[in-house]
Parts: C-alpha cells; structure tokens; sequence
C-alpha cells in the first residue's frame, strides 16, 4: 500500500508538464482562437515523439503499454494547460478501445502501430459521450451503434459541427448510421465499451482537476497584483476564504481521482463507483474554482480579454462530457446498495 | 502508486479485530464527559487495550506502542471503530501531545510520561485558549515565572477539553514578559490537582461538562515539565495543532463508520425516508470515501519522510464540514424523530444522531476555527499577502 506516484510516473507527469509550459502558453491559446485554429500540428507531434499518443496502447501494438495510473497524471496537466489537441480523447479512450477490440485484424492492427506514434488521432462517439471533439480531423472515428462498434472516416460517418462554449473544443455530432463496422462478439463490445465509459469519465475528471488548479493558480495571481483601498485585494479575507475553499475542493479530488485511476487499471469491479465519484467531485469542483476565479478577477474577469473565460468555458464543456450527474449518482450508489462495499478494507476494491 | 494491502497488512486487520472481538464491551460506556463514572470506565478500557499493547500502536514498543507505521495505524482505527470500540478518553495525550512529545521531549521526558499516557494512568486535558486569546492564541497572557528550578504559573485558561476529570493538562504559557505575540512563549505540563489549580466545569450544548476553566494562581511546577526549549511554545504548539486538524484526532474511520450507519438508517427507514435527503447520504458516503482516501495519500507521503503543514488545516475543514453535512442529512432523514433525544423511547439508534448533531457544530469551532485555517491556507498554500 503506497499512495505515492513511482519515480517513472513523476517524471512522466514532469516533462509533459515542462514540455506544455514551453509550447502551450494561454499567450498561444490566445492566438489560435483569434486566428479560428483548433489544432496545432507541431505541438502533437512533440507530444508524439515523447509517446504519448500511445501510452495505454499495449507494447506488442506499438504503444507503452503504461496504465490508468500514468494516464490520469497526463489528463490533469493537459486539463491544466487547456491543451486544445485531442490527446486524452485519443490516448486516452478512442485509441485503448481499439486496440482493445482490434483482434487478429492486421489492417487494423496496423491503423492502432500507426495511431500509438502519433500518425494522427482517433475519437470515439459513445452513449455517454455523443458529441465528440476534433472528429473532422481525425483519422479514425469509432461510434456505438447498440450491439456494435462502427468505425470509418469522418467524411462517411455523417459528422455535423456543433460550435461549443469553448473556443478551443470543436465539438461534433454524428448521424445513427453509415460506415463500416467492426466484427466482434457483442459480450465483448459491451465490456470494451464500459472500459471505455471508465476511462472517458476518469481522464474528464482529471482534466478538470488540472482545469480547477490553472483558474485558482490565475485567482491568486491577480489577487497578489490587484490593489483595492490601497492593498492587494487577496490580503482581505472575503478574497482568502473564496479561494482557500477552492484549494479545499481540489485537494480532495485529488486522492479520489488517483485511487480511481488505480482501481480502473486492475479491473476492481468497485471502479466505476469511484470513477463516477471523482467525476462528480471534480465537476463541482471546476465549477467552483472557475466561476469563483471570473468572481474574484471583478469586471477584468467578464471580458474577453482575461484568460479566465477560456479555463471557465473548458471546464463547462468537460463537465457534460462522459455521463450525467444522475447516471454518476446511481454508479455511487452502487456502494450504499451492495453487501459489505462500504466496509473501510474494500475502500481500495475487493479483497484479493 | 500501489493500492493493496499487503499480506502482513490483512493480517494484521485479522489480528486486531478478532482482539476487538474478544475485548470490546458488549454495553456501551457511559459518556466521560458527563460524570466521574463514566469517565473512570473509561480509563478502565484504556488499560485494557494498553495491556494488549493496542494503546498507540505507531509508537515504539518501549513506551507501550507496537512501532507500526502509519497505514496499520488506519487499518486498526478502522477496525477499532468497526468493533463499536469506546471513544478515547485520553485523546488529548495520545493522539496530540503525545507525538509532539516523541518529537521535542527529551528522553526523560518520553519514559516519564508516554508509558503512562498510553495505558491511560495518567489523562490529558488541553490548556491553550484563554478569555482573551481563542482564535488569536497569540495573545496569551497566563505566565510561567522561573524560581529555581521551577516554574510558578499563574493565569486564567478557558475551554480546555477533559479538564474536570482529567489528571494533567499542557498549556501555552508566557516564560519572557519583555517578549509579544508569539515570542517567549513555552509549553508547560501541570498535574490538574496540584495547589493553586482551580477547575471549574463549563456545561456544553449538551448539558455535558466536557470542557472547564482553568485558575492558576502560583502553580509550582519543576522546570522538567516544559517541553522544548523556553521561548519555543508557539511553534510547537503548532505541530500539535497539526496532529489536532490533519490526521490523528480524527482518524477517517470515524466518518466511513458513521457513513455506513447514515447508510444503514436510510435502509430502515425505506419508503419512508424522504426522497431529497438521498442525495445528502450519498454525499455522506462520498465524502467519507473522499477523506479516507486523502488520509491514506497523506500518511504514504509522512511514510517517506514527509512533514505535515499547512496541508492539516485543509483536512479540518473537510472534516468538520463532512460531519456537519452528514449529521444535518441524519435528522432531515429523521423527520420529526430527529428532535428527540436519547431519552425519548421512540427515538432512532437511541439518539446518536442528535447527540451526534451537536458534537459536528464544534466541530467548524474548535482545533483552531475553519475561518483560521481559511486564513492560514491563503497565507501558506497560495500564498496571498497577510492582510
């Protein structure tokens, strides 16, 4: 029992952070969205050559065949950084999914070798997760259909914008029919897609974690800087405890997130209950810390201008993205209902 | 990041709770805030669990403990609570002082006093707050004069937690009049019966007598009684305070046992309970998830030589928030049943929920005041400038 990220996973978690203080600046954000761009080329491929597009992929498929542990580090500093490209919806859902359900398929083998380096990304429409982001440009796009897994270009696929709050998502709907599918038992199916519905909800709630930190961390800037009545106004208490409350929030999303992480990687049936946990929790989570980082910016926080508006609009479209509130209550609920679940020694899953 | 327990750690939970099994009584104690009796009893199951070596297991074995880490220190306050084990009567010394102690005492001082503390012949009270210093402790006025090899104390202290039954209390008290604030000050031991002692029972919300004042009007104390050096009261205060808000007083067991109870009440009362009060237990069961889980990250990181810091004012607010929350939902579930008290026939779990209801209004007050700690986090996490 160590609670602790190993050396390797820290590091992991540093150079990504290290790399996106270096190319994923708001000062680049900010140009992107004034010049309309979604995606930049360039940034992923950097994330590329670090391996990150395929780190759920297993070895034997071209990835790093790393787990949920390593991956939720990785969704909450993308989280932190509003990174726009679609690594956590690719490396971190789309592409395990298929790798997952790929079989002896070499052509699609092929297309998972190419997708784990890199060679562009792929994006899943799921009944939790019916608008996707990025799927114009994606090479690969998956989508539920009842028993079956259809996939295809997204030219075939009848993909349809839908503009969203934030800038940087280009979210997209896609018609019930259409492409090609994929040939697998539906037992199979089933369980690759509630893998995929853990780890879709998982990684959002470990983006807006990173989301919830970023617009605090924006909040004590501007509250160091500010000056009201001759002094900084986060020297006034009404400014400290707003913000010592959003410091609270995310310190306990925190644990619940990463043991979640844990529980998802060995397959505890207990999972999903806290998965749906930290999802909630990271909602409110980014919600508080957003709304009250516009609140604490003052008037400077409803214009365009400030970068606040930006992590406030990610962290909207994340937190509908992957289930509803009622669906995550009814997945906690699981613990009230069932024998023995809320015995302290199964917080951490089932008794080998 | 490894999350199972291992062999050695299961059966260890084995061990303690077929211990709890053979051990606990099967009547509930009566409080020991409410009367000698009942605080007595107490004391008596203090030796009981010292004698099976469960007193403090994460102290070292020469001092009564098992020298276990802090993971198998929540695995047995997970069965102890499981078990319906008594409340701690001398949480004040074991769970506070008692790691400070281990940290500033000398080696006298620890064979002096930790033995004791831990089969429970000797119980401690808390003497910080006075009329004039609550959340500004800093203001302390109570003295510490030297005479020889001695100190004499004389000051007035307020709110102190056990006193009225307790044998000794440590306190803040000011060793150097030309030093303010949080200079010259020193933490001091003094046996509650001593001369000059004056202890007058404050009833709470409740009725109970759970906290006192404290006269003193020169108490002579040998000058072996101070912990740490003179002058460096404030900051170990502060370490203790970090015991008190972040991890040992409140062990998380405590809200995943009452998380389940809320849980088991909602099941009996089914069709009628009302349906918005669902919501609030499973936010109880999320909650207590929520902060065990923290708990267990907090303890492997203290495992590999960490501190705790300003990260323990963090815990106490969410758990006194937890508690309120959880505590509020058991009497909305409760309807008209949540007003009556234990001595009401009709009442539900013979009134726990009420009693339990007043105990989670201190809980926002005491260990340093949740507005405090919102201070403190501002100041020390996000570093805002000190108003």
């Amino acid at each position: 029992m160590d609670f602790r990220f190993t050396e390797e996973q820290e590091m992991i978690a540093e150079t990504l952070e290290s790399l996106l203080g270096d190319i994923c600046s708001t000062a680049h954000l900010r140009k992107m969205v004034d010049a309309g761009r979604t995606y930049e080329a360039s940034r992923w491929q950097a994330l590329a050559e670090l391996g990150l597009c395929g780190v759920l992929v297993p070895e034997e498929l071209g990835g790093l065949g790393l787990s949920e542990i390593e991956f939720v580090r990785i969704a909450e500093i993308c989280g932190a950084f509003l990174l726009p490209e679609p690594l956590v919806e690719s490396a971190g859902v789309a592409l395990p999914l298929l790798a997952q359900i790929c079989g002896t398929d070499t052509a699609l083998k092929d297309i998972v070798a190419q997708l784990a380096v890199g060679e562009g990304h792929a994006v899943l429409f799921h009944p939790a997760m019916p608008l996707a982001s990025h799927a114009d440009t994606a090479r690969f796009v998956l989508r539920c259909n009842g028993q079956r897994i259809d996939y295809g270009r997204p030219a075939e696929m009848g993909i349809l914008a839908q503009p969203a709050a934030d800038p940087l998502t280009p979210l997209f709907s896609i018609a019930a029919g259409g492409g090609c599918s994929a040939s697998l038992p539906s037992e199979q199916v089933d369980k690759a897609l509630a893998v995929a519905h853990d780890r879709g909800a998982l990684f959002a709630a470990a983006r807006m974690t990173g989301i919830a930190q970023s617009a605090l961390d924006q909040a004590m800037a501007y509250a160091r800087e500010r000056e009201q009545f001759g002094k900084p106004i986060g020297s006034y208490q009404a400014v400290k405890h707003l913000l010592a409350e959003v410091q609270v929030a995310i310190e306990f999303v925190r644990p619940v997130l990463y043991a979640a992480a844990a529980l998802v990687a060995r397959g505890d049936d207990l999972a999903r209950a806290h998965v749906a946990h930290a999802w909630l929790r990271a909602g409110e989570t980014v919600r508080l810390a957003t709304e009250r980082s516009v609140h604490v910016h003052g008037a400077m926080g409803y214009s365009w201008e400030a970068d606040i508006h930006l992590f406030l609009k990610r962290g909207l479209v994340l937190s509908r993205s992957w289930g509803s509130r009622d669906q995550h209550l009814e997945h906690v609920a699981m613990r009230m209902t069932r024998h023995g679940a809320l015995d302290a020694e199964r917080l951490f899953g089932n008794p080998r | 990041m490894d999350l199972i327990y291992t062999r050695e750690q299961e059966d260890f939970r084995k061990e303690v709770r077929q211990w709890m099994q053979e051990n606990v009584p099967a009547e509930a104690l009566s409080s020991f805030d409410a009367s000698r009796e009942g605080f007595e009893a107490h004391r008596t199951w203090e030796a009981r669990l010292n004698a099976g070596r469960w007193g403090m297991v994460t102290w070292p074995e020469a001092y009564g403990g098992r020298g276990l880490d802090l993971i198998r220190w929540l695995i047995f306050e997970e069965e102890y609570f499981r078990a319906g084990a008594p409340l701690r009567v001398n949480q004040n010394g074991i769970f506070l002082l008692g790691p400070t102690l281990m940290e500033y005492g000398s080696d006298a001082q620890k064979s002096r006093f930790l033995p004791t503390m831990a089969s429970g012949e000797e119980i401690w009270a808390q003497a910080w707050s006075e009329p004039q210093a609550g959340s500004d402790l800093a203001a302390v006025r109570s003295t510490a004069r030297r005479d020889g090899d001695d100190y004499l104390l004389k000051g007035h202290k307020i709110w102190s937690s056990r006193a009225v039954y307790a044998d000794w209390a440590f306190g803040l008290f000011r060793t150097d009049p030309d030093e303010k604030r949080h200079k010259g000050l020193s933490l001091i031991f003094f046996p509650l019966d001593a001369p000059g002692v004056t202890v007058q029972p404050i009833a709470q919300i409740d009725g109970e007598t759970g906290f006192a004042e404290i006269m003193l009007d020169d108490v002579r104390v040998p000058a072996f009684n101070r912990l740490g050096e003179e002058g460096q009261g404030w900051s170990i205060c502060m370490t203790t305070a970090g015991f008190e808000r972040g991890l040992m007083l409140r062990s998380p067991a405590r809200y995943q046992m009452a998380a389940a109870r809320l849980v088991a009440l909602w099941k009996r009362l089914g069709d009628d309970a009302p349906q918005s009060a669902r919501e609030g237990v499973l936010q109880a069961v999320m909650d207590a998830d929520a902060y065990a889980l923290a708990i267990y990250r907090t303890a492997s990181k203290l495992m590999a030589g960490g501190h705790i810091g300003a990260e323990a004012s963090i815990n106490k607010i969410f758990w006194s928030t937890m508690d309120m929350r959880l505590h509020r939902t058991a009497l909305d579930l409760l309807g008209p049943l949540g007003a009556l008290t234990e001595a009401a026939p009709a009442a539900e779990d013979g009134g726990a929920w009420l009693d339990g209801y007043f105990f989670a209004l201190s809980g926002p007050i005491y260990a340093g005041s949740n507005e405090i700690q919102k201070n403190i986090i501002a100041e020390r996490v996000l570093g805002l400038p000190r108003a």
